[in-house]
Parts: C-alpha cells; structure tokens; sequence
C-alpha cells in the first residue's frame, strides 16, 4: 500500500492548529455558468453524470482548510473543490483558469492577473480578485500558520486594483512564483464563509467532513464539465488496507487509491485484471537516508558500500507498483535523467570498500544503527529487504517502524539512517533538491536530516534557482545531482509508480503529476 | 456470612463508592506517569517541520510541558476534577466529544457480544450439564478450552478469509447496517460464550447437586422441569453477577476487534491515540474505560446481596 | 521406584485434560529447545526464490514446507523459532506475576490493617484497567522492546489477580492454630511466612501460573499483532498475523500456521490449570 504520508508534502498539516473562525456557510446553489479547465479527466468517460463514486484510503485528512490543506488526500479534496489563477494539466504544465492572461514585468517581479469575467461561487457569488489577496494573505498570516507559508514568502505586496486585476508584487525575481500560484493555497476565499471548508470555486463542494470518518462532497450544479461527472464523491478515511480491498471486491467502494500489495501480486500478471487498473509513474523518489554526521555513515566509503548492496530488483519486488532508481531527480522533473542505467548489486565491491574503511570484516554488531520508517506493512517489507541485503555484505542495523508523527520527528533528530520518500510540490528540481540537501536546511532549519554539506552542490542549486527554465537550468541540475549521486548521503532506491484500482463501469480515472490523487473527471454508469 | 438484612445500604454505598473513587485516581496516577514517558516532544509535534525553536518552546509553555511532572499531574487534575479531559493534539477537539462519538459503536458491539456471551453461554453449558454424557462433556470442555486458547484477533482474520474473500457472503465489518455487525459481532464472541459456558456448566452442576434439587425431583418434577424452574434460576445469577465484574476483559476483546474489523469505536481511538502520541486521548480513553469496569463492579457489589443465591435457595425449598 | 512410576502413569491417563496439556507443552518446548536444529533455515533469511516475479509469497510446496511470507522467508523456520520467543516470553512474564502476586498477596494477607489496605487498592487499579490499553500504552513507552521487556511489560501486568487469590489463602491460613503455636514458640515473622504459609501456597501458585501463561501468551500474540512487541524481523506468532493480515486472500497459510500454534500453545496451559483446579476442588471439598 501507498501511504501518502510517507512523504514529506503535508506531512504537517495535521498538526497544525486549524485555525480560522466560523461563519455562515454558503451553500446553496445558483446559476452561474462557468467553463472548465479543471484538469484530470484523461478518460473518454461516456457522459452519465450522475451516482455515488466511494473512495477508500488509509490515510486521514487533516484539514480541509486551503491555507492549512497540505497532504495529499486533503490536497485532493481542496482541489476538487476549488479553481485557481492557474492550473495544471493532466501533463503537469501550468494553464491559465481563472486569470484569463498575464504579464509579467521585464525584471520579474510584478505579476499582473486579468481574471476571467463571469466566475461564480457555487451560491453564484462573483469571484473577484480581491478574494485571491485574502487567499494569499492568509497563507502569509503568521496566525495561520499555513505549511505552504514559505512557498509564497517572496511576495512583497499583494494588490486588487479592480475586481478583475490582481497584482502580485515579489522580493525578487522567482522563476518559479506562478508554479506555486497554481497550488491549492492559492484558491480564492469568499469573504465571510468559513475557513475549514474551501470556498466553493471548483467542481464539486464539501457536502460533510468527520475527520477519521469521511468525507463527502457533491457536486457543483453550475460547473459545466462536471455535468458528466458522479454526482456525490465519498471518501472513507483511515481504512484498513484489508478492508480497503475486502470493500471494494464486495462492491462498497469503487475506487482504491492505491492497490495493496497482496492483490498487486495476484493481479499484476493478470491482463484481464489489469484493465480496471491506471497506474503512472509520479515525481517521488524512495531512499535510503544516512545522517552523514553520525557513525559509521559519516565515511562516504560505508554508505557507498551500502548502496552498491541493495538489489533494487529484489526491492521492487517488495515494494509493488514502482522502478528501480538510477538517480536522485524522480523521472517527470525538467532535468531529469531517467536513462541513466540503473546501478546493479555488486555485493563484493561493497565489501571491498567496507575494507578499505577500515572493517575487513564487516561492521560490528548493530554498529550500523538504527534505521527508521514510517509504519506500515509496504513500508516494512521494503526495509526488511534493505536490512538484509546490508546484512549480507557486513552491515549489521536495526529497524525502527514508529507512526508518521513520530517517524516525522525522528527521523530528522534521532536516526542513523532512514527511509524516506520525497516528492517535489511541483515538477520542479530546485524545489525537489534545495529543501532537503542544501546545507541552508539542515535542521533545525530545515529538512536536510542527511545533515548534506557540499559547497559544490549549495552554489549550484543557488544558481540554478534563479536562472530561468531551460537547458542552462537543468544542465546545472545534473551536475548538482551527479555530485550528490557520488557522496552518497542518500541512496536512490525507487522511483514510485501510483496504480488506482476501480471497478467495472467507472471511468475517467487517472494519476496526476501534480496532485496525485485526483477526484475530478470520474464518471460511473450503472 | 453476609445477609441482606445486616447491611447497611448507606455505609455499603459510602464505602464502596470511595474505593471506587481511590481506583478511578490510581488509574490516573499509573495512566499519567507511563505516558508521561512517551517518546517524542508533544510541542515540536504540534508546531510542525518549519516551525522555529520559538514557537516551539511557546508551544510547549502553553501547554505546560516546561512544568515538573508532578505540577503537570496536578494541573491535569484540576481539570479532570471539574470534567475537563483535555484537548486531542491530533484532532484540536475536546476529548471528551471524540470520546462520546465513538462510545456508541463500541458500546452497539461490547454489549451486545456481552448479550451472546451469557446467553449462548449458559445455553451450552446447560445442554452439556443437563445430561452429563461422557460425548457431552468431552465436547463441552474441548469447546471451552479451545475458546478461551483462542485469540480474537485470529478467529476475525479467519472469519475475513472464510466469509468475505472466500465465499463474499458479508460485508468486511466497517459499521453501518446489522449485516456488517455479524463478523466483528462473532469473533468478539467466542471467547465469551466458551468461558461462561464452562461457568454455566460448572454452576448447573454444582446445584443440580444439591438437595433442594433432589427435592424436587423426590416430588417427581419431569428433569426439564427441574432443569428449568429450579435449576436455572439458581445457577445463572451468579453468572450475570460475575458477567457484571468481566467488562475489563470484554474491552479488551473489543480493541482487538475493532482493529481487524476497521469498526470505528473506542477502541480504535485507543489504538490510534498511542499511535499518535496523543497524550490527552490516551489518557481520556483509559479513564473512561476504567470508569466503565469500576461502575460495574460497583453496580455488581452492590446489587450482590439482593441475588445472594442462597436467599433463592431458601425461598425454593420451601 | 517402578511401581512409582506406573502409578504416576496410570494417575495422568485417567487424566486427560492435564495429559493432553502437558504432551502439547512437551512438544512446544521440543520444538522452542530444537529450533535451530530442527528449523531448515535461518528464521530471518530473505529467500530469492521465496517469491514470485509479482512479489508473491511461493505457497507451500517441496522446498518451504509451509510456504514462504511476504518477504520470502520460510514460514516453517520462523514458526519454530517462533515458539522459542512466544514460550519464553510467557513463561518470564509467568514467574514474574506469580513472584510479584505472591508477595502482594502474602503480605497483604498475613500483615493485614494499612499494608492490606495498600496493596489491595493497588489490586483494584490494576484490575480496573483493560490490561492491553495499560500494556499498549507501557509498550509504547518502551522504544527498544526484547523478549525481556516484553515479558516485564506482561509481567507487571499480570500480577494482580494472582494476588488477590493468595491474600485469600493467606487469610484463611492465618487462622490455622499451628501459625498461632509457631509465632506463641517465638518464631519471627519472616520465618512464618517462608516456612509455614508460602509452601501451602504451592497448589493454587501452579494453577495460576498455568493460567498466567495461557494469558501471557495471549496477550503478548496480541501486543505483537497490534505492532508493538519485539521488533522486526523477530519471528514472533503474533507479528506473523499482523503480517498476515495484508496477505490472508492471497496466502491464507500466513494466518493459519501462526495463529492455530497460538491456540494450541494456550490451550495446553488452559488444560493443565483445568485439571489441577479440578483435583484441587477435589481434595478439599471431598
């Protein structure tokens, strides 16, 4: 199973207060008609427009607040039920939505966003571009304390000279700043409506939400494209995978997020099975994390041995839906290299290199410390795998499986080494690398647990940051990541590859580059 | 020897009540100081990965984690005092609301299993002690040991395989109608009805032995009519009495099956809560289990002198 | 010394329940004692062949006697191994109750006034606890679980009902006139307790220690189910079921072997404090 959580994005969001007060909630529905861009619905789905579609997932959502929404399944919610300035594809690229156009001045600091005329609330309400500013300025409101605070902490000043024009003011150039304008914190929010449920601009708006429970959403009456779509999403929260499996072939749920390992064994091989399945290969890279500071990760010989152990061939037999890793930059990331040969075991090697580091013999006893992860069962069988091939060349560790919450913690502060997934907010390197392997980020400012210093690499990706999308940029990239591939302060393990499950009679289902889990564009017949 | 007459109810219900009460707060005492320990801090929890060291330690103060333990147990106290459970860390609601909305379903499925147990219980013990064949008996005592050898959680993922993956013929629990209650229901059961049958059986025994019985039969009562209007009667209060003081180990069953049959009642919240290091919710769940076991002990102790058998038995040899 | 043995024979055959008990409990302890011999693999190796292309565990078959788990180790090697951990968990978190129960108990009954007042209310705490929320959360705490913490944990949990059934006994001894002929000859109290009550203690000690197995072994089945005994990749029974539980549809013989070796593990203990608990009845009462 796939638990989103694993990953870095959103790990937080639930531990935030989810601040904000109540008002009167607006949701009744009107006219106002609006055309679509909402991305997502790569399948041909025969208009039905109509029925229940259920979804189940193991994880919870946290919030439903946009300033506070981070992780995935939340994310999912908040943008089935929202539109933004931009959005993007079913390929990932940024669209405009809601702003109609934009200029950009020659230095890069001002944005200026024509809104769409005629966008509508669900309740009909204007969107105006005011309601953008209040979207942004409370993700920037330190009360808030919104987890994508940081993406939009370049803005200088924010104004709505008309209903219709907004315009973003930043710091500096930031190449990037209308990646994260397309992000589900950017969706506008109605003056006076509550702030635990997005304001309604998208598809489909939020019927109920029991956190632990489900949630339920129905769809926008005036949303034009949605018109095909099922008519009421309902999301299980927090079950099991068993049961997620035992639900959906008893036919309670339509939809599986992820496909539990045991039935990806028994249906991967299966063609007639596997037509009721979608699966594509996301921005995340599986790794294996070492705090370089400690022993005996600190010699770069020890954790190279480690890495030329692993089988990644063996690992992607444990771990289900994914591909073995030849890098660090997942495969969708502009920069990327995804032909690079994948680095084969090479047990002696790796025992002539822990010679060489001084221990002919192989580490002492659990001398290799502690390796953490995030508790659950795909989580386990793929460390139990890592734990024995390092066993099998002399490195001897311990596994610590914890929940998320303390996994989150502890592995930042407390491990030897972990494993760790990670994925960009958007196909981007420098927002993949910078967070977790610039020296700026080694906690407690950051996330850089592998406690990662190389001038070489820092210079590169600060460079990189400001020079605009294309070759220069990504050339700079590879070389930060060939740097990084030789010192070895993570070992790449696997390249994710999401699959959805569903039943027979449901369509328009697809994994999103972006968002990942994508509730839009889903019909059902029968 | 106890007699109804000599009790005092007003002293009874004083002092039971105060032991009660000296429970219920050393299990508060014992709940607190192991999860005191827990590894983790609760405030950079909170605060989250981008949060600075100031936020951090501002969190901690307000939640009072910069006290000593001892001032901290009391502050929690205090609160508990004047009803307050506290605030879950993961969900920011009060304890004691999350608590309430998950008590229903566990309540829905431990006191119905409590029904069966007594119920199929007494009904097998008193099919194997009613004619004491040597099959009867031999089955009776294999079907009790096995029972109560027999771990919830197993007999819930057999019960999966056979009825769900196997032959699809019951939802995977989950709550909502009756049908998806039967499994979690039947694995929860088992080792209920095996041991009270046992008790049952034992109980019916030892009184079809004795000579109010042997009256009855003298008076020649067809044996069901022994078996049911005098033996029954004196045999099976006892077990109700007994049933009353077993809530702890019925609980426990319940957090196993809940956890197999995703059956989202107190006991997953228990569960969760450890996951989750939510010290409130942890200590809100334990306590409010405890305050279940301790009443009905309580209730048991007290309504004890009014089903004393022996009063029955001399009300039936008259 | 012959006849002696006959008669002992010929007492456990017409005993069924105790000579099932112990035949079963022989066996695990043969198969807890001989793992390593008798265990064709190393319970931790990940076989290559152990599953499929797909990632499946191999059922069983020719070379894994009872098939391969989820990551491809024999399932009949870890079984074995497993008894050694289930049996020695029980049997440590057994004497550790019974050690704790016997002290309490003792002491509350033949000192009685605040000392019994003391430890009886303590009694009523631990009793008033579901014992796996109190063992959750003490797990919890405890970040690096061994088969000795594991047998603390369950120990410390376990003492309470035995306890109270000694205080009886203790009371009901005290009443006895050689206790009063002992302490009137001047006997200290510490050699009363050693010599004239803990051994008439013996009987009832044996029957709530079998029964304190059976629920030790219960209970740390469940704690390693709930993913909170010792740590990966130990082989214990109950964390083969938490596996089990991803994979049941799929290899049901990963939730039956485990779970059936904890029925009969328990169930051996239950046996023998059922007999003993009948011949005991049996003396005193006739």
């Amino acid at each position: 199973m796939k638990r989103r959580t694993l990953l870095e994005r959103g790990a937080w969001s639930s531990l935030l207060l989810v601040a904000g007060c109540g008002g009167d909630s607006s949701q009744s529905s009107g006219p106002g008609g609006s055309d679509s861009a909402t991305p997502g619905a790569s399948g041909a789905a025969r208009p039905t427009g109509g029925g229940t579609l259920t979804v189940a997932t193991a994880d919870d959502i946290k919030s439903l607040d946009t300033a506070v929404a981070y992780d995935t399944w939340s994310t999912s919610v908040v943008h089935a039920c929202t539109r933004r300035l931009v959005d993007y594809s079913p390929a990932g690229d940024l669209i405009p939505d809601l702003a109609e156009k934009w200029d950009v001045s020659a230095d890069g600091v001002e944005y200026r966003f024509h809104l769409k005329s005629g966008q509508t609330y669900a309740d009909g309400a204007q969107i105006t571009a005011a309601h953008f500013k209040a979207a942004l300025d409370r993700v920037r409101d330190p009360k808030v304390a919104s987890p994508g605070a940081s993406f939009y902490s370049g803005i200088k000043s924010i104004t709505a000279p008309s209903a219709a024009e907004l315009v973003v003011t930043l710091k500096a150039a930031e190449p990037t700043f209308l990646n994260v304008v397309g992000l589900t914190f950017a969706a506008p929010v109605k003056p006076g409506g509550k702030t635990e449920w997005p304001s309604p601009s998208g598809p489909y708006q939020v019927e109920s939400y029991e956190q632990g429970d489900k949630v339920v959403l129905t769809r926008n009456p005036s949303h034009e494209a949605a018109r095909q779509w099922v008519e009421r999403i309902v999301v299980q929260l927090k079950v099991e995978e068993a049961l997620q499996l035992t639900r959906f072939k008893g036919g309670e749920v339509d939809l599986l997020g992820s496909i539990p390992a045991a039935e990806w064994a028994r249906i991967s091989a299966d063609r007639n099975a596997l037509k009721n399945v979608i699966q594509d290969a996301v921005n995340q890279t599986w790794y294996l994390g070492f705090n370089t500071e400690k022993k005996p990760w600190k010699d770069a010989r020890v954790r190279r041995a480690a890495g030329l152990a692993i089988d990644r061939a063996r690992l992607k037999q444990f771990a289900g839906p994914s591909e073995p890793a030849s890098g660090v930059l997942p495969p969708h990331v502009p920069g990327a290299s995804p032909d690079r040969a994948v680095p084969q075991p090479d047990p002696e090697g790796a025992k002539k290199l822990l010679a060489e580091a001084g221990f002919p013999t192989g580490l002492p006893k659990a001398s290799g410390g502690t390796l953490w992860l995030a508790d659950n069962e795909r989580y386990r069988r793929i460390a139990e795998a890592i734990q024995s091939d390092l066993a099998g060349v002399g490195i001897p560790i311990e596994l610590r499986a914890v929940t998320f919450r303390e996994y989150l913690e502890g592995y930042r502060n407390q491990a030897d080494c972990w494993f760790g997934g990670w994925y960009p907010d958007y196909p981007d390197a420098g927002n993949f690398l910078e967070p977790v392997l610039h020296s700026r980020a080694i906690p407690p400012k950051g996330s850089n647990a592998a406690r990662y210093r190389s001038q070489t690499v820092d210079s590169l990706l600060d460079t990189a940051h400001k020079t605009p999308a294309g070759d220069d940029r990504n050339k700079m990239y590879l070389q930060a990541e060939m740097s990084i591939l030789n010192d070895a302060p993570w070992i790449p393990l696997l390249y994710e590859v999401e699959a959805r499950y569903f039943r027979e009679g449901v369509s328009g289902v697809s994994v999103h580059p972006v968002w990942r889990q994508i509730l839009t564009g889903i019909s059902k017949s029968g | 020897m106890k007699s109804p007459a000599g009790v005092n109810w007003g002293t009874l219900l004083f002092r039971r009540g105060a032991t009660a009460l000296v429970t219920l707060w050393g299990v508060t005492v014992v709940t607190f100081f192991i999860v005191y320990r827990l590894p983790g801090d609760p405030a950079a929890l909170l605060a989250g990965p981008r949060a600075d060291p100031a936020t951090i330690s501002q969190i901690r103060e307000s939640l009072g984690l910069n006290q000593p333990p001892l001032q901290q147990y009391g502050g929690y106290i205090t609160r508990l005092v004047r009803g307050d459970l506290g605030v879950s860390y993961v969900r920011r609601e009060p304890v004691s609301r999350l608590i309430a909305q998950r008590l229903p379903a566990t309540l829905a499925l431990g006191l119905t299993a409590w029904a069966i147990w007594l119920v199929l219980g007494s009904a097998i013990g008193v099919w194997a002690a009613a004619r004491p064949t040597p099959l009867r008996e031999g089955a009776m005592l294999a079907f009790s040991v096995i029972g109560v050898s027999t771990p919830t959680f197993w007999v819930g993922i057999l019960l999966l395989y056979v009825f769900v993956s196997r032959l699809g013929w019951l939802p995977a629990g989950g709550g909502g109608s009756f049908k998806h209650m039967i499994l979690p229901l039947a694995a929860l059961s088992l080792t209920g009805v095996a041991y009270y049958s046992r008790l049952a059986h034992a109980s019916l025994r030892g009184t079809l032995g004795q000579d109010f019985i042997r009256t009855a039969r003298a008076k020649g009562l067809p044996e069901s009519q022994v078996i049911l209007r005098h033996g029954l009667r004196n045999a099976l209060l006892p077990l109700v009495t007994l049933a009353g003081t077993d809530l702890a180990s019925l609980l426990s069953g319940v957090v196993f099956t809940e956890t197999v049959f995703d059956w989202k009642g107190m006991g997953l919240l228990a569960v969760e809560s450890v996951s989750n290091l939510d010290i409130p919710m942890i200590l809100g769940v334990v306590l409010i289990s405890a305050v279940l076991v301790v009443a009905s002990n309580l209730v048991v102790d007290l309504v004890y002198p009014l089903l004393d058998p022996r009063i029955e038995v001399a009300d039936s040899a008259v | 010394m012959l006849t002696r043995f006959r008669d002992a024979a010929h007492c456990v055959t017409r005993r069924p329940a105790l000579l099932a008990g112990l035949l079963l409990a022989l066996l695990l302890v043969i198969a807890a004692i001989g793992a390593p011999w008798l265990a064709p693999y190393p319970p931790e190796k990940q076989h290559r062949d152990g599953l499929t292309a797909v990632g499946a565990p191999v059922p069983p078959g020719m070379h894994f006697r009872l098939g391969a788990d989820s990551r491809g180790r024999d399932v009949f090697s870890r079984l074995l191994h497993g008894a050694r951990l289930s049996l020695g968990i029980g049997l440590g978190a057994t004497a550790i109750a019974i050690g704790l129960g016997l002290t309490v108990g003792v002491c509350a009954g033949y000192f009685g006034g605040w000392t019994e007042t003391l430890l009886m209310r303590s009694t009523d705490v631990v009793l008033a606890f579901p014992s796996i929320l109190l063992a959750v959360a003490m797990a919890a705490v405890t970040p690096r679980r061994s088969a000795f913490g594991m047998a603390l944990i369950i120990g410390l949990l376990g003492w309470a009902a035995p306890a109270r059934v000694f205080r009886g006994e203790t009371l009901s001894l005290r009443e006895r006139s050689y206790l009063e002929a002992a302490l009137s000859m001047g006997a200290g109290k510490l050699r009363i307790l050693l010599r004239h009550v803990v051994p008439h203690l013996g009987p009832s000690a044996l029957v709530m220690a079998s029964l304190g197995a059976a629920s030790a072994i219960l209970l740390d089945a469940g704690l390693s189910f709930l993913g909170i005994g010792v740590p990966a990749p130990a082989p214990t029974w109950g964390s083969m079921l938490e596996e089990a539980r991803t994979w049941y549809s799929l290899a049901p013989w990963l939730a039956f072997w485990p779970g059936l070796l904890v029925v009969l593990t328990v169930a051996a203990f239950n046996l023998v404090a059922y007999d003993l608990q009948r011949t005991l009845r049996g003396e005193r009462t006739g």
